[in-house]
């Protein structure tokens, strides 16, 4: 296992939430000469915690669907960020900060250095194994600057 | 008429916003659950290879990935005329059990226990798992992520991945279990059991010696007389994963007991026009609104909907945890919201102690583990009980074997009707004119949080969007107080 871990989230049948599993697909080559190891998560919560172990630095990249910034946006965030998050604060996914000092508190390696990563997305509540047509074009464009972000953070 | 607005609801799966009416002296008049709709489910279905279907549907939702799972492949073993043999009914069912024990768990200690081992007047920082650790210990949150764990390592030692399990198959499962991995979920099913009785014996100290909590689940403001809905088995005790549906009314009489296929016979969803999401309830009652009552057809599932609708529990620890929980409130049907903790616990140590059970039985690692379908295609309803209550799938499979047409019933769906009734009777308790303070509004939301409700929804939102709004309308529908929690 390698020092540092870069998870891509998403639901693969649900349309723009699977932005992070096509950036995965598109970068992965990268992993040994980041010397990150990289992997797609389907779920949240504590099962996400339990990938972060062993890890000194994570980085998470997810679709977000704020209404603030333009499809396809790539926004860095700090992992303070996540206890405003809807999905990752739910009970089923649980506050992530919270659940992480649990670990910590209860002995658990995990990471403290961890980055979100998220991009904008717009269609995410209809049931599709496609991007919308204006984030399949940005595509590209998203893996490049998920890629760059990467790159910082080795 | 004014209207308090919170948005959206935290510490829950996917967007909701409840809605709050007031009237022109401040009273609360409505107050309305509000979720929005997962589109294209059915049409997204249409012509795949059925299949497929155990698959697709335990992705959409994370946290019912197993029961969706199940239902689907129940559907499809009536659909393809391939019921499964009897050692793959036991493995599914053992499986189930895992899906319950870290269900529930992360249920009560996680979502519950901020409401109720912390309790809904302490400060925002101590409502989350770490407020629970200050008041249980860190021995017990040591406990609560190992027996999680194990629940999760049941279902993956059968189901192939924990998650998203992809053993369910028409007719059985794809593979046996090996005495080795018998051993190993008999050693963690043994754990869970003493794990579940901690966990009850934390909530009588916790909650039960506590007298504010006590007049909580024992206020008459909160308690609602519904129908109860539950599948049980052949001597009316809980079942999870199988058996005949039984409705028992706000009388405690028995309504209705009917198998899965039957299920159009009693239940109808009607379309209301605040709510993207339709209301069931059950037809041969008629819909009279958000009310309670033997004359409104509005039903309860869950925890507290099984116990209710059932006489029993089918292992004996449970049967004790049960047995004392009504002799404790003195009603059946209990009706107060916040007893769904309670029986979520007693479920905790009944799906422990039938994992135990089930690891025992010599016939556990049989390797007749699917029949044959029957036939290519076919009508297919499959009924399960998700941790959060009844769950119902319904496809129709053409000859090619492919899928065309389904229809869900989730659990959440079931409770519409009840989870607003409990909104508005808490709020109505506890909300009045332009005094809103962030403790009121928890316990409206506390209410909510009880059922454990599910919106399956699969986007985020992340910063920029506060966990907790809370917008005040005057009667002219212009805001005139806007609160936020961040």
């Amino acid at each position: 296992m390698r020092r540092r871990v870069a998870l891509f989230l998403g639901n693969p049948i649900m349309g723009d939430d699977a932005i992070a599993l096509r950036v995965y697909e598109r970068i992965l080559w990268a992993q040994d000469r980041l010397d990150m190891d990289m992997k797609t998560f389907e779920g949240a919560g504590f099962d996400l915690v339990e990938e972060l172990r062993g890890y000194v630095g994570a980085v998470l990249v997810d679709a977000m669907s704020t209404g603030v910034y333009l499809p396809g946006e790539v926004v860095v965030m700090d992992v303070a960020s996540l206890e405003d998050a809807n999905h990752y604060s739910s009970i089923h996914t649980l506050n992530i900060p919270a659940v992480l000092e649990m670990a910590r508190r209860c002995g658990y390696d995990v990471p403290e250095d961890i980055t979100l990563v998220g991009i904008e997305v717009r269609s995410a509540h209809e049931f599709s194994e496609c991007l919308t047509p204006e984030l399949e074009g940005k595509l590209p464009a998203i893996a490049d600057k998920i890629l760059n972000v990467l790159k910082e953070k080795c | 008429m004014k209207r308090i607005t919170i948005d959206p609801i935290t510490r829950l799966e996917g967007h909701g916003k409840i809605e709050i009416f007031l009237d022109e002296s401040g009273k609360v008049k409505d107050a309305y659950l509000q979720v929005p709709e997962l589109r294209g489910f059915e049409r997204f279905c249409q012509g795949r290879r059925a299949e497929l279907m155990p698959q697709l549907t335990s992705r959409i939702c994370g946290v019912c990935p197993v029961a969706h799972h199940f239902a689907s492949a129940k559907a499809l073993d009536m659909a393809f005329a391939a019921p499964p043999t009897e050692t793959a009914k036991k493995i599914r069912e053992l499986m189930y059990y895992g899906y319950f024990i870290y269900d529930h768990t992360l249920h009560f200690y996680f979502l519950g226990g901020p409401d109720f081992v912390v309790g809904p007047e302490a400060p925002k920082e101590k409502r989350n798992i770490l407020g629970v650790i200050d008041v249980v210990g860190l021995e017990v949150a040591r406990e609560v992520i190992k027996h999680r764990a194990y629940g999760q390592r049941i279902t993956e030692i059968i189901g192939g991945k924990a998650t998203h399990p992809v053993c369910g198959v028409p007719g059985g499962v794809t593979k046996p279990i090996t005495e080795e991995e018998r051993v190993k979920i008999e050693e963690m099913a043994e754990s869970c059991v003493e794990f579940a009785q901690t966990s009850l014996e934390i909530f009588r100290n916790v909650v039960l010696k506590h007298e504010k909590y006590m007049k909580l689940i024992t206020n008459p403001a909160f308690n609602h007389k519904t129908y109860n809905m539950g599948l049980v088995d052949g001597n009316n005790r809980v079942n999870f994963y199988d058996g005949h549906v039984r409705v028992v009314g706000p009388d405690g009489e028995e309504y209705a007991k009917f198998p899965p296929e039957m299920y159009l016979d009693y239940i109808e969803e009607k379309v209301v026009p605040w709510s993207y999401v339709k209301i069931p309830y059950l037809k041969g009652v008629g819909w009279k609104g958000i009310t309670d009552g033997k004359d409104s057809g509005l039903y309860r599932v869950g925890p507290l909907g099984r116990l209710n609708a059932a006489d029993g529990m089918a292992t004996p620890l449970a049967n004790e945890a049960y047995q004392e929980m009504y002799d404790t409130i003195g009603a059946k049907p209990a009706g107060n919201t916040l007893l769904y903790h309670w029986a979520r616990l007693i479920e905790l140590l009944y799906a422990a102690e039938r994992a135990l059970e089930l690891s025992k039985d010599p016939a556990i690692t049989g390797t007749d583990t699917r029949n044959r379908p029957g036939r290519i295609g076919g009508e297919g309803i499959g009924i399960v009980e998700a941790a959060r209550g009844t769950l119902i799938h319904h496809y129709v499979v053409n000859e090619e074997g492919l899928m065309d047409r389904v229809n869900l019933i989730v659990a959440t769906t079931n409770n519409k009707g009840v989870i607003n009734l409990s909104i508005k009777s808490a709020a109505r308790e506890l909300v009045s004119g332009h005094e809103v303070s962030e403790g009121l509004l928890n316990t409206v939301e506390m209410f909510y949080r009880a059922y454990d409700p599910c919106m399956a929804c699969a986007s985020h939102a992340l910063p920029g969007v506060p966990a907790l709004e809370i917008k005040v309308y005057d009667a002219r529908g212009n805001v005139i107080k806007t609160m936020r929690n961040v």
